[in-house]
């Protein structure tokens, strides 16, 4: 049975000087087990996705579309189901690890007041908190857990709280930008824990990245935002050997081993999208039709889709 | 950067550092450095033993009269000399300062644990709750302290017990408010939301994650306030509202010795330099901790 399945979903912010569209009809949908990977560039829409799932955007955001997980509607849903929801089916991998842990309470107390406002023993939860621990690879556990945030590296925040996500086995993980501002080894860490969560815990994973190396390794299916739309969404393999939209092409030609080869240009503001397709400006291949008339998601084989009146054949 | 992402599967030890030892040196480096707040926490210290001990140690009971020698001078038998009534003013001091303190402990900590608590709601809260929560507050700041004791004790009558609530109801406003502003410049930080994100309940949210992590400036507003609710309490007991005559305290010592400011001046100064002394303490104890407290100062930002 499908997990989560998002059908049009709009998000949009209102402002002083007009409405930003963070994120314009997007469509998808993850069956247990399954890794899908929202890859694109900084202000593609990603994060917003996935707080959009966990219903933790800011108040002034307008939300239209369906978020249906597990057979519930998520966007209607009363606050206090949803926040029963939280940490329990479907947690957070936060943006920020170092931001995201309080400062005055010690490593193993982040991941063991979760057991305690369950009802667990003080002890009990402190030794599932240091199991866990162990499980993200935070070793000796025993000091580890009496110390502070702040005598952590970033790589060992980070897997504090991806720990602190899986703790009580959601089957929905989102995972937003797991990697960012982490070094070489810290990353390579980071993908072990999170290909570990998933055959441990089969867990669903929602990995919102730019890494494309990360998303390469990790997931099963892949969406390509630009512009807060989905370009192209498939299978991972197909979106990194056979690319259809030139977008994706761009983005695969700009990772290193593919020759670094960057776009030039800048993706449009969020406040003024054109009319047409969103990315004639940095394309190649487009025509007068493109400046007109707006590309739909097109459903070209079982499980894929390109928006692009020009798609690269397959 | 190599290309591939590759798994390492051992992880390294990290070496152990014992953090609790380094924050608590770290506070006694602070107070080290600081020669004039460590004879002040010395001299506070005296003071709250004088003021427990105080019913035990006074070579006088402060209450007798001894009319003939009354108005004394400094003597063997009074060290600071006699009152109106021949009561032994050093026995009345000293049994002042235990008055002086319970009423400002009191107070202090029933406004701190007010103001915190509805602060803290106000703030985390926001919307309807945050705005009747602090036009309340407003309703509470906009009476001048003094006055609004003073009133409400001419309803309610003198006593320790009314002091107290009198005087707590004019204070806790001041830490309801510096609450909830501590409280909204940190609840949409990261750590706070990532709690809600775990699905914790608010009432471990505000205890656990928003209390710790706001209270300091507010316990340094504690602190500076006893101070001045020692002050708040001599002047309600100089104008006569709030100690009943049996209970020495210095306040009232003063209101009733200012008759005699010209042949016994004794009867006003030593109360006086008692208040001076006592609230000159706090006043440095509060400065000191803001100071010591204030981790922003010397660190660096590394991120």
């Amino acid at each position: 049975m499908t997990l989560l399945t998002v059908h049009d979903l709009n998000v949009h912010f209102p402002t002083g000087e007009g409405s930003v569209h963070a994120s314009r009809d997007i469509s998808f949908s993850m069956e247990p087990g399954e890794v899908l990977g929202l890859v694109g560039e900084t202000g593609s829409g990603k994060s917003v996705i996935g707080q959009a799932i966990i219903r933790l955007l800011p108040t002034s955001a307008q939300i239209t579309g369906e978020i249906r997980f597990d057979g519930q509607e998520l966007t209607t849903l009363p606050d206090h189901t949803m926040h029963a929801l939280r940490g329990r089916s479907i947690s957070l991998v936060p943006q920020n690890p170092s931001g995201s842990l309080d400062p005055l309470i010690r490593n193993g107390m982040q991941i063991a007041e979760i057991f305690i406002e369950r009802g667990a023993t003080k002890n009990t939860a402190w030794d599932k908190a240091r199991d866990l621990l162990v499980a993200v690879g935070l070793i000796p556990s025993d000091p580890i857990a009496k110390e502070y945030p702040h005598e952590l590296s970033g790589g060992m925040r980070q897997r504090l709280t991806t720990s602190i996500a899986i703790a009580e086995h959601s089957r929905l993980i989102i995972a937003d930008e797991p990697t960012k501002g982490l070094d070489y080894h810290a990353r390579a860490t980071t993908a072990r824990v999170l290909s570990d969560i998933r055959t441990r815990e089969n867990a669903s994973l929602l990995l919102i990245t730019h890494d494309l190396y990360l998303a390469e390794h990790l997931c099963d299916w892949i969406a390509v935002l630009y512009a807060g739309e989905i370009i192209e969404i498939g299978p991972a393999h197909h979106i990194f050997t056979q690319p259809r939209h030139p977008y994706t092409k761009a983005l695969i030609g700009a990772m290193p081993k593919n020759g670094l080869v960057p776009l030039d240009g800048q993706s449009p503001s969020l406040m003024a999208i054109p009319e047409g397709c969103s990315f004639r400006e940095r394309c190649t291949a487009c025509s007068n039709r493109c400046g007109t008339e707006h590309p739909d998601l097109k459903q070209e084989s079982l499980n894929g889709g390109v928006r692009c009146h020009h798609p690269f054949s397959s | 950067m190599s290309e591939d992402v590759t798994v390492i599967p051992a992880i390294r030890k990290i070496p152990v550092t014992n953090s609790t030892s380094n924050n608590k040196n770290r506070l006694i480096r602070e107070i080290k450095k600081r020669l004039g707040f460590q004879c002040c926490l010395v001299l506070l210290g005296m003071l709250i033993i004088i003021a427990v001990l105080a019913p035990f140690i006074v070579p006088y009971d402060p209450t007798s009269t001894d009319l003939p020698h009354k108005n004394e001078g400094p003597s063997t038998a009074h060290f600071w000399g006699t009152d109106y009534l021949g009561r032994d003013l050093f026995s009345r001091t000293l049994c002042g300062a235990q008055t002086s303190l319970i009423i400002a402990f009191a107070t202090v900590g029933c406004a701190f644990a007010a103001g915190t608590a509805i602060g803290c709601i106000a703030g985390y809260y926001g919307g309807i709750v945050d705005e009747l929560l602090s036009r309340g507050i407003d309703l509470f700041l906009a009476f001048p302290g003094i006055i609004f004791s003073l009133a409400l004790l001419g309803l309610i009558g003198a006593g320790i017990l009314n002091m107290v609530i009198a005087l707590t109801l004019a204070q806790w406003a001041t830490f309801a408010r510096l609450m909830r502003g501590d409280v909204l410049s940190i609840r949409n930080l990261e750590y706070v939301q990532s709690a809600r994100t775990s699905g914790l309940p608010d009432r471990r949210i505000m205890l656990r994650h928003l209390v710790p992590n706001a209270i300091m400036p507010v316990l340094v507003l504690a602190t500076l306030d006893v101070g001045s609710v020692i002050l708040a309490t001599a002047g309600l007991s100089f104008l006569g509202l709030g100690i009943p005559p049996g209970i020495p305290e210095w306040g009232s010592m003063i209101g009733a010795g200012k008759e005699f400011l010209r042949t016994a001046p004794l009867n006003i100064i030593v109360p006086g330099l008692a208040i001076t002394v006592v609230v000159l303490l706090f006043n440095i104890l509060g400065e000191g901790m803001r100071d010591i407290l204030d981790v922003h100062k010397d660190q660096v930002n590394i991120e």
